[in-house]
């Protein structure tokens, strides 16, 4: 086991200034006293960009500057550091070194390598790992670099905040006075970040500064850091050459106008290839929202997910016909052949629509930059209600959109102009699951059967992680799937239904026995009919700081029937009960119905993102849950 | 300097050789797929398989001219794609070399169902260079794949040759149609070969090529072998084939690459005397370590101020000199044999130095001296009987990465021969720790005297050798908050909740690897663990010894046993009851199963109980001794761990 990886430095966007005096700095034994649970201290995390124009035109550099100290002797070990540059942000300089007592140190291992994404194949985005030597408790590491913004509506976002504590967090922009530029600050709901605007030298400078910033901490069911951590989106406004006045960014109409660079020459050419392709895709359609789908699950079936993004790959859809072709492509691309596809289907209400994912925190009105969205989907219009397409995901079914952006502001590119519509979060009831199950007690082992059925999200989910998994492995899934009671749990045999068709529910029905289950006492036997008990992890943290986000919604239901055996009758039943709130329902009822004892277990989940101020409510109904799980109902020999 | 491996700086050893050869002609220079696409007849039997390796040829061709030494590599592979997964783990392509190496032609095409042809376009492959690593990477995503598709590459690589060990895995996830392997070389010089898992036998052929031997190897039809099954070494039962150079008939060199000869030139480059600028700092080193007369705690002192003070990283720049490792505070694989080996010579520290593999990849194998299998590094002590692996900075004496030990290593020891120290090699055992120091107990108190429907459960935990150092060092890397995080999920395991009243530790922390057992004290509400049913309270007493493994559906077993390492536990459950409770169901807690392999008790969960006065007293002891256990006898291992398993399921009936 490599503890280090740990350390999984959430290299967030590693970023910058240039601090050339020296700023108060404190000696080891202060840092240690200040931050005992730490290994490092970042010192000073600054970046400072620089807006300006030159040859008419206008340029963005920008400078980082780092300095660290190590705190501990187990803080030794983190003695790398990285930065990245590609084509549309270049490298122009960079230096590092040790500095220990006052001596310094130049750092002279250094690798370049390719800055790796598991989700995107080729992005040529490159990576600069410096070396730190001569690593002691109390030495710095310092390190700062220089690069070059090919696009000044691309610039990144600057973060407040690092998985070590830092003292010292600094933005700083200069422009020239022909620059306006906007930003907007995000989650600094006390307003601690410090701002100010100066001028010198006829250039205005504006300042953040944020100071003593705890590390991140990792919490699992996050919405994401950016919903959490303090920082700032900067932006260009406009700026004016030769008296001109060039638009940059600022509102949606400028965003879009900039977006229409990428999308506005795409799948002009006919393709007869894909063309005849559609033509037979479409053939037995009957309905225009039928040719839809059948475009829609035909680029599903056939176009795999690999993602190049290199430069403006990463902005710009390729041509439908070469997704076509290739048989891949990244969520572009699949949003390009769509609305390629509908177009020689000879519908005009199949738009390219770009959204962003639930880990972005903004809408299209708050932040009109590129920052706002990294997705992009097709939508369709029907009538007043729009379908939305995202084919990335193999699964989820025509009708509903991805899981991860429900709840999502779409940007669709409807003809010629604009609209911003929300993706809606999809009800439990959708992605119901339901368990229909009946046992049987056979030789002190409940023994049995059971129908499970799963919808919406539920059955996209289950079907993508199961894949083409065959054999042992297959059983093993699917038994880790319909496990009840114990680990005890034997699945004798199963069966699934409808695993092709997206439109219809995935069953799995099954034949079991659990052994050491029930507990037969003289002349008793207790059996707790709760066997599924999947609610009762997920109590909310007291110190929780991020919201608590589902995927999805979902309303479970389990009918459980068990036979009393003969000679036997019941000798008690636990109570029912029923919770309903603004974040869930539930009810789980008992009832004798001839020979046998029926249950029925339902929670219907109705809130996708708790707020903190929700979850007291929701750890109330965990907790009834909880002890509902813990009721057994006794059968006795007559 | 560039980094570089030990064993190739030591020992990379031309074939020098007279000869008219060139070495940039080799015999499958022209060797190409067939231009012919034909339907393909899978066999009714992997029909439903859904992936299928159609062909797989790889040939190695050793090439000499003069001191002028290439390898070149070709691999050549056909798969029957069936599945939609298929396309996903095969359409994306990459070769891996070496900085110096470089690729002579890459083909890649698809061919589909209705006999159409895409070919690669040389412009889409993309280039990778990993500085660090010293790896160049060639890679590309094929077009048009669709299930019922072929995809065939080859790719002819000119490399550095490998001629001290290599090791050739014929088996996979997936079947195997047909599958050779061909190793060509210059007929002055002569292979060792072993083929492992019942794999073909090689057939030598000296006429084919001139002056050239041919070794083929065939196989046709390998099952999949899944990966699919615990507490299994996948990897060192799949078919393979190793070869190294033996013998050069030209200079008469005879056994090239042995044992021996590795143990000498090691002994020799790490054990010569240092440079006066080194050796004082050495000795300056050495005095900074705290001296205990204790041998182990010693070498314990030594581990521990390397470690904390002198990185390790493969891939850090080699050093000139030791004076320049201790300055800079950076040792890679060569340097921090240097820096272990000069600080034990300062310290009067009798230790020989072991070379060995990771079992779970490559398993070393003593009769087959291959340098592949030289690739980690630990060190034995005689006096103590004890190792340290000087790489990993989580572990200290007397424990070092599992995956190390259990199997035999090449150990290098001076021996004195007319005044002169010679390193001499020895091929032995590397001991792991067994249950005498991997043992956990556990202190168990459910006091139901208050209140029969919430039993407050006192546990005291204490994890020895490796199970506590899936503990100890989190402390040290983590932060208070992460560190936290990692206990609380740790006892959830016990308390089967989120919440408990309090959970304290002792022993973690570096300082206490290898020295003392990790603690872990939790104080806990039991109420989640007993249900009410009517007038009776069920206790599910079971599950506060934490989940278990268990083997209960597991019925073809394919691949023998093979665990970590060896592991015991004793745990204690006291249960307190009020005046007047009676319980049921305590005769659960009998349990008996043992296991012997070759006479030997090596594994055992035995459990029993002892009631009192308002008071039940239940002790179980479980013990796996060993590491590995017989296919054969699987049943027996299986009602061993599901004994344990089983454990975890016993509730007993409280009644007032």
């Amino acid at each position: 086991m490599n503890y280090l990886k740990l350390l999984s430095k959430n290299c967030i966007l590693v970023t910058f200034f240039l601090s050339l005096t020296a700023l108060s700095q404190g000696t080891l034994q202060e840092y240690k006293s200040t931050f005992p649970d730490y290994n490092e201290v970042i010192i000073n995390d600054n970046t400072s960009y620089d807006f300006f124009i030159k040859d008419k035109k206008l340029n963005v550099t920008e400078n980082s500057y780092n300095e660290s100290m190590i705190l501990t002797e187990n803080g030794i070990n983190n003695n790398s550091e990285s930065f990245t540059y590609s084509e549309l942000v270049k490298l122009l300089e960079y230096e590092a070194e040790t500095v220990i007592n006052n001596k310094r140190i130049k750092v002279t291992q250094t690798n370049e390598k390719e800055s790796r994404d598991d989700a995107i194949f080729y992005n040529g985005v490159k990576e600069r790992q410096l070396i730190f030597p001569n690593l002691e408790a109390g030495a710095k590491k310092i390190y700062q670099y220089k690069r070059e913004y090919v696009d000044y509506h691309l610039l990144h976002k600057y973060i407040f905040g690092n998985s070590f504590p830092i003292l010292n967090s600094t933005l700083e922009i200069k422009t020239d006075k022909e620059i306006n530029i906007g930003y907007k600050i995000f989650n600094d709901p006390n307003n601690s970040i410090e701002f100010s605007k100066t001028e010198k030298k006829g250039k205005n400078i504006y300042k953040w500064t944020l100071k003593n910033i705890k590390p991140l901490k990792y919490e699992s069911f996050s919405p994401g850091f950016l919903h959490i951590v303090p920082h700032i989106d900067i932006y260009i406004k406009d700026y004016t050459v030769n008296d001109k006045k060039v638009e940059v960014l600022e509102d949606v109409d400028k965003l879009f106008n900039y977006y229409q660079n990428f999308v506005k020459d795409l799948n002009k050419e006919e393709d007869k290839e894909l063309k005849e392709i559609t033509e037979s895709v479409i053939a037995n359609a009957k309905t225009e929202e039928e040719k839809v789908k059948n475009i829609f699950y035909w680029v599903k079936d056939n176009i795999k997910y690999v993602a190049f993004e290199n430069g403006y790959e990463g902005f710009k859809p390729r041509e439908g016909s070469l997704v076509c072709n290739r048989k891949f492509g990244d969520c572009k691309d699949m949003a390009s052949i769509i609305t390629s596809m509908a177009k020689y289907a000879g519908l005009k209400n199949v738009y390219l629509t770009w959204i962003g994912t639930r880990e972005i925190p903004y809408s299209y009105n708050e932040l009109a930059t590129p920052a706002v969205d990294n997705h992009m989907i097709a939508a369709y219009k029907k009538g007043n209600e729009y379908i939305f397409l995202d084919a990335t995901d193999k699964e989820t079914r025509y009708g509903i959109p991805t899981a991860f952006i429900q709840g999502k502001e779409a940007l669709i590119n409807e003809d010629g102009g604009y609209k911003i519509v929300e993706v809606p979060v999809i009800s439990g009831e959708t992605n119901a699951v339901t368990d229909h199950v009946k046992f049987k007690i056979e030789n002190e082992k409940l023994v049995g059967s059971g129908s499970l059925v799963f919808k919406g999200y539920n059955r996209s989910n289950l079907l993508s992680q199961l894949g083409d998994a065959a054999n042992k492995k297959r059983f093993e899934y699917i038994k880790s799937i319909v496990v009840k009671g114990n680990n005890k749990f034997k699945l004798l045999e199963y069966t699934e239904e409808n695993i092709k068709d997206r439109d219809l529910p995935y069953i799995i029905n099954y034949k079991f026995d659990i052994d050491s289950y029930i507990i037969k006492i003289d002349k008793d036997i207790y059996v707790n009919l709760n066997v599924d008990t999947n609610f009762d992890q997920l109590v909310i943290e007291k110190d929780r700081i991020s919201k608590f986000e589902l995927d999805f919604l979902t309303a479970s239901q389990g009918t459980y029937e068990l036979e009393i055996p003969q000679n036997y009758s019941v000798k008690f039943l636990p109570k029912d009960l029923t919770i309903d709130n603004e974040l869930l329902s539930g009810s789980f009822k008992y009832e004798t119905k001839d020979n046998k004892v029926i249950y029925v277990a339902k929670i219907n989940q109705k809130k996708i993102l708790l707020d903190k101020g929700d979850f007291e409510l929701w750890n109330e109904s965990i907790k009834k849950i909880k002890t509902n799980y813990g009721e057994t109902i006794i059968i006795t020999q007559k | 300097m560039k980094n570089t491996f030990l064993k190739t700086i030591l020992f990379f050893v031309f074939i020098s050789m007279s000869t008219t050869l060139s070495a940039q002609d080799y015999t499958f220079k022209n060797y190409d797929w067939e231009s012919k696409t034909g339907a393909v007849d899978i066999p009714e039997k992997y029909k439903n398989e859904t992936e299928i390796i159609l062909d797989r040829h790889i040939k190695v061709e050793i090439n000499a001219d003069g001191k002028d030494v290439a390898q070149f590599y070709l691999y050549h592979e056909k798969i029957y794609i069936n599945s939609d997964d298929a396309i996903e783990r095969n359409n994306r392509i990459y070769i891996p070399f070496n900085m110096n190496e470089s690729v002579i032609e890459t083909k890649a095409r698809v061919i589909l169902k209705n006999g159409k042809v895409i070919k690669l376009d040389k412009k889409d492959i993309k280039e990778e260079v990993d500085e660090e690593r010293g790896l160049k990477l060639n890679y590309f995503a094929l077009t048009g794949i669709e299930k019922g598709a072929i995809i065939e590459q080859l790719f002819v690589i000119k490399e550095i040759p490998e001629l001290d060990g290599k090791t050739i895995k014929m088996q996979e996830e997936y079947p195997i149609l047909n599958s050779s392997f061909e190793l060509v070389y210059p007929n002055f010089v002569n292979f060792k070969t072993k083929c492992y898992n019942s794999l073909a036998e090689p057939v030598i052929d000296e006429k084919k090529f001139d002056k050239k031997t041919l070794l083929t190897i065939t196989e046709k039809e390998i099952p999949a072998l899944h990966d699919d099954e615990k507490y299994a070494n996948w990897n060192a039962h799949l078919k393979m084939f190793r070869y190294k150079l033996y013998e050069n008939y030209n200079n008469g060199a005879k056994n090239i690459y042995n044992y021996k000869k590795f143990a000498t030139n090691i002994y020799e480059r790490f054990n010569g005397e240092l440079d006066k600028k080194s050796q004082k700092a050495v000795d300056d080193f050495c005095k900074t370590i705290p001296t205990s007369n204790d041998p182990q705690e010693m070498i314990w002192n030594i581990e521990n101020k390397i470690k904390k003070t002198i990185p390790y990283n493969r891939y850090f720049d080699t050093k000139e000199t030791l004076a320049e490792v201790i300055k800079s505070k950076q040792a890679n694989q060569s340097d921090i044999l240097s820096l272990y080996i000069a600080v034990f010579r300062t310290l009067n520290i009798e230790s020989n130095t072991v070379f060995t593999s990771n079992r779970y990849k490559s398993i070393f194998d003593g009769e087959f001296e291959s340098y592949e299998t030289l690739s980690d590094i630990l060190f034995y002590f005689p006096a103590i009987d004890k190792y340290l692996c000087p790489t990993e900075i989580e572990y200290r004496i007397p424990l070092i990465p599992n995956y190390l030990a259990n199997q035999d290593g090449l150990f290098i020891k001076p021996k004195e021969f007319g005044g002169v120290k010679m390193g001499i090699g020895e091929i032995k055992f590397i001991q792991i720790p067994g249950t005498d120091i991997t043992h956990d107990v556990m202190e168990i108190t459910v006091d139901f005297t208050q209140d029969l429907q919430n039993p407050i459960i006192k546990s005291k935990m204490s994890y020895g050798g490796y199970s506590g150092i899936n503990f100890q060092p989190i402390k040290d890397f983590a932060d208070a908050d992460q560190y936290k995080e990692v206990l609380k999920s740790v006892a959830e395991n016990y308390t089967s909740q989120k919440e408990y009243k309090s959970l304290t530790t002792e022993n973690d922390g570096l300082d206490y690897v290898g020295k003392k057992p990790f603690i872990m004290n939790l104080e806990y509400e039991g109420k989640d663990l007993v249900q009410k049913a009517g007038d009776s309270y069920l206790f599910s007493v079971g599950k506060i010894i934490g989940a278990q493994m268990e083997f209960y559906q597991e019925t073809k077993r394919v691949l023998p046993v093979e665990i970590d390492y060896p592991h015991s536990y004793f745990r204690t459950i006291k249960i307190l009851l009020p005046e007047g409770v009676t319980v049921k169901n305590l005769e659960k807690f009998n349990l008996n199963f043992k296991m012997d392999v070759g006479g030997k008790t090596e594994a055992v969960f035995v459990s029993s109980y002892k009631s009192g006065k308002n008071e039940i007293t239940v002790e179980n002891t479980e013990y796996y001794k060993i590491m590995n256990y017989p296919l054969e006898q699987f049943e027996e291992y299986k009602a061993v761990i599901n004994a344990a398993a089983d454990f975890n399921k016993i509730v007993i009936i409280l009644n007032k």
